[in-house]
């Protein structure tokens, strides 16, 4: 058959980086990104892009390190070359700190992040209202500067990218043979998956050069994260919450949490609000799907649903997807030399 | 009672904050004033990066080591507190990388210090000895500006003006002048540390990284400041361009991403080495006058690091002094 035409519908972390994926291992696949967003205006835009992972309750614990370490890896080479500063990706090191110990105190991924270990009593005292702290390196992906550094490279390797509303994926059937359905939140309307629920996030992004460590309470809901200029502040966790507005009390709420974190955010200048809807799920849905309509079949790859952890395991899932998208391409050769005899 | 501070870089400014805090109260006669010819930012400490660390080896000066941690922890101290961004001071993590050599004096001081696992090693072949702690930043240019403003809110004086001798008519002189204190009094082990560095833009680089062998080392502040060129006994203030070739390209080796990262300044200054800091007191007599002096100098590559003890320790060879003088003593002639 003629080149696969492969679209991959959403341009946040996911779509970028699936489409990266596929064009890396599908070398005679003819890719092209359609999405409603690009950044600065994605989901992913807002967030802080801190490799620390969620832990999805329906994915085996095992499988969602293997996305984890392939995804630290892959940004660990980046971060250590001269193209770091243009990908946004640099080592940043901090606490996560608990103010009731936690039942586990090994999480699943203390051996991928780098010098894992618990806090010392000195280094505790800086934080007189939790009991207990773990220490550790890891790595931030900022953005835009990831996503542009992504659609760099796509369109270098000939990906055609177009701003485009897909309201239904039939819409793409004519044009082409395999659609990637990384459209995160949008998902819920798109192919009407009532189990994707959004989980609001709001976060302050400020000026505050002077914070070069990450903080982090165990709730995951209070945290500090350091960017290239700016540092993320947040945060909020509510679920099926859709407003994407901001909240002026959510706002002093978040500045007063993380300032009984880190005083010298007082000084903090030019703070900027943004929200965003995490696209949350038991699990990913990663997996192929054949749609059937009229006798026409539609071949779908759907890699969304990564809630809070879609820049710790995005690497991981979109090498995933992308041997989910050879094994359409393996069926539609088959079909087609099937017709051929 | 005047006490005249000689020097305006971080120990000079230090030591006055410190005498006065301590007896300002006590001693209601007590004028403290500054002289200096240099004041920020043209101090050897404006150019210093501001990074918490003493020397790797401490030279069998058991009381340096305890001066270092007073200064740490004077510093941890002040974290929490509204002013720590006015003074330049936040914690900061990162890597020191040797050829070969046995965990440093200050292991216990800083926070976290460990060695650096298999996957850290990575990042940086070749080197033997690597660690990881987090420790403090104090950057020159905001601390001096802040320690002025106290001090002139406090009343001290400030004299823009190059001191020639001790007798100038004062009652107590504290000798903070730096790399300079040999044209005061003469001092053969007082020796320039001629130090060049390269400030540049860098803001994803969030850690410190220190190499002792190949002599570079990066700093890092809101810009980072890559650079550490050692020369023993070069008094020449001006930039050298051999050395600023090699000290981007050992830098740029140790972490390839600064090669994208835009130079904004040069800067060479001289760190007043010595093998141990004088800190002490020496009565000077020229003729009918006579002054106290507390010598404070010669804290060479790490006297952001030290400076608060010390200033301790001068603040109480003064108490000394207070407790020697008659309450009214006869006048002295005015500078």
């Amino acid at each position: 058959m003629a080149a696969p035409k492969v679209a991959v519908v959403g341009a946040g972390v996911i779509g970028l980086s699936t489409a990266l994926c596929i064009v890396e291992t599908c070398p005679s696949c003819s890719v092209t990104v359609l999405s409603e967003q690009f950044s600065p205006n994605t989901t992913s835009d807002v967030a802080a892009g801190m490799l620390i992972p969620h832990t999805y309750p329906g994915t085996p614990i095992h499988v969602q390190k293997q996305w984890f370490k392939e995804t630290f890896t892959y940004l660990f080479a980046i971060s250590n070359s001269a193209e770091a500063s243009e990908a946004g990706i640099h080592l940043v090191s901090g606490w996560q700190v608990f103010k009731n110990t936690p039942k586990e105190e090994l999480p699943f991924w203390s051996d991928v992040v780098l010098g894992f270990r618990p806090m010392s009593e000195a280094e505790l005292q800086k934080f007189p209202q939790h009991q207990f702290g773990q220490a550790f390196t890891t790595l931030k992906c900022d953005c835009p500067p990831y996503l542009l550094w992504l659609e760099k490279r796509l369109k270098a390797t000939g990906v055609q990218m177009y701003t485009r509303k897909v309201a239904d994926l039939w819409e793409l059937h004519s044009e082409y043979n395999i659609v990637v359905n990384c459209t995160g939140i949008g998902a819920h309307q798109l192919v009407g998956d009532k189990k994707l629920f959004p989980v609001r996030g709001q976060v302050l992004k400020v000026n505050a050069p002077w914070v070069k460590n990450f903080i982090r309470d165990g709730d995951g809901i209070t945290y500090i994260y350091p960017g290239i200029h700016r540092i993320t502040i947040g945060g909020t966790r509510e679920k099926e919450n859709w407003n994407l507005s901001p909240d002026p009390g959510t706002t002093k709420d978040i500045f007063d949490r993380c300032c009984s974190l880190e005083p010298s955010l007082q000084g903090a200048q030019d703070i900027k609000v943004k929200v965003g809807l995490r696209p949350s799920r038991q699990c990913v849905r990663l997996q192929r799907e054949v749609l059937s309509q009229g006798g026409v079949k539609l071949l779908v790859v759907h890699n969304y649903g990564h809630g809070a952890g879609g820049f710790s395991v995005h690497r991981g899932t979109a090498k995933e997807a992308a041997r989910l998208v050879r094994e359409c391409i393996a069926a539609l050769q088959g079909t087609s030399s099937r017709a051929k005899l | 009672m005047r006490v005249a501070v000689i020097g305006a870089g971080v120990i000079g400014l230090s030591t006055a904050l410190c005498i006065h805090e301590r007896y300002h109260g006590l001693v209601p006669s007590l004028e403290v004033e500054v002289y200096a010819d240099r004041s920020t930012p043209h101090t050897t400490s404006d150019g210093a990066a501001g990074l918490w660390q003493p020397y790797l080896s401490d030279r069998g000066n058991l009381q340096e080591t305890l001066w270092n941690k007073e200064t740490f922890d004077y510093l941890l101290g002040h974290l929490g507190s509204p002013a720590a961004k006015e003074m330049g001071l936040f914690l900061i993590s990162g890597y020191n990388l040797y050829a070969a050599v046995p965990d440093p004096s200050w292991k216990n001081i800083v926070l976290g210090f460990r060695n650096l696992t298999p996957k850290e090693l990575e990042l940086f072949p070749g080197y033997s000895y690597r660690w990881f702690n987090t420790a403090l930043m104090l950057e020159g240019r905001s601390y001096l500006p802040w320690l002025t403003q106290r001090l002139m809110q406090r009343g001290v004086k400030f004299f823009q003006k190059k001191v020639e001798s001790f007798q100038e008519g004062v009652d107590v002189v504290i000798n903070c002048t730096g790399v300079r204190a040999g044209e005061l009094q003469p001092d053969p082990e007082l020796q320039p540390g001629r130090g060049q560095v390269i400030k540049v833009l860098a803001p994803w680089v969030k850690h410190f990284i220190i190499t002792h062998d190949i002599g570079s080392g990066i700093y890092n502040s809101p810009y980072v400041i890559p650079g550490g060129i050692n020369q023993h006994g070069n008094w020449n203030e001006e930039n050298n361009a051999q050395d600023h070739k090699t000290i981007w390209e050992n830098c740029c080796r140790l972490l390839p991403t600064l090669q994208k990262a835009k130079i904004v300044e040069e800067w060479s200054g001289l760190r007043p080495a010595r093998p141990r800091v004088r800190l002490e007191r020496e009565t000077v007599r020229h003729g009918q006058f006579q002054a106290e002096v507390i010598h404070n100098y010669g804290h060479g590559g790490f006297g952001i690091t030290i400076h608060w003890g010390c200033a301790m320790a001068a603040a109480r060879l003064l108490g000394t002094i207070l407790q020697e003088q008659p309450l009214a003593g006869p006048p002295q002639p005015r500078l």
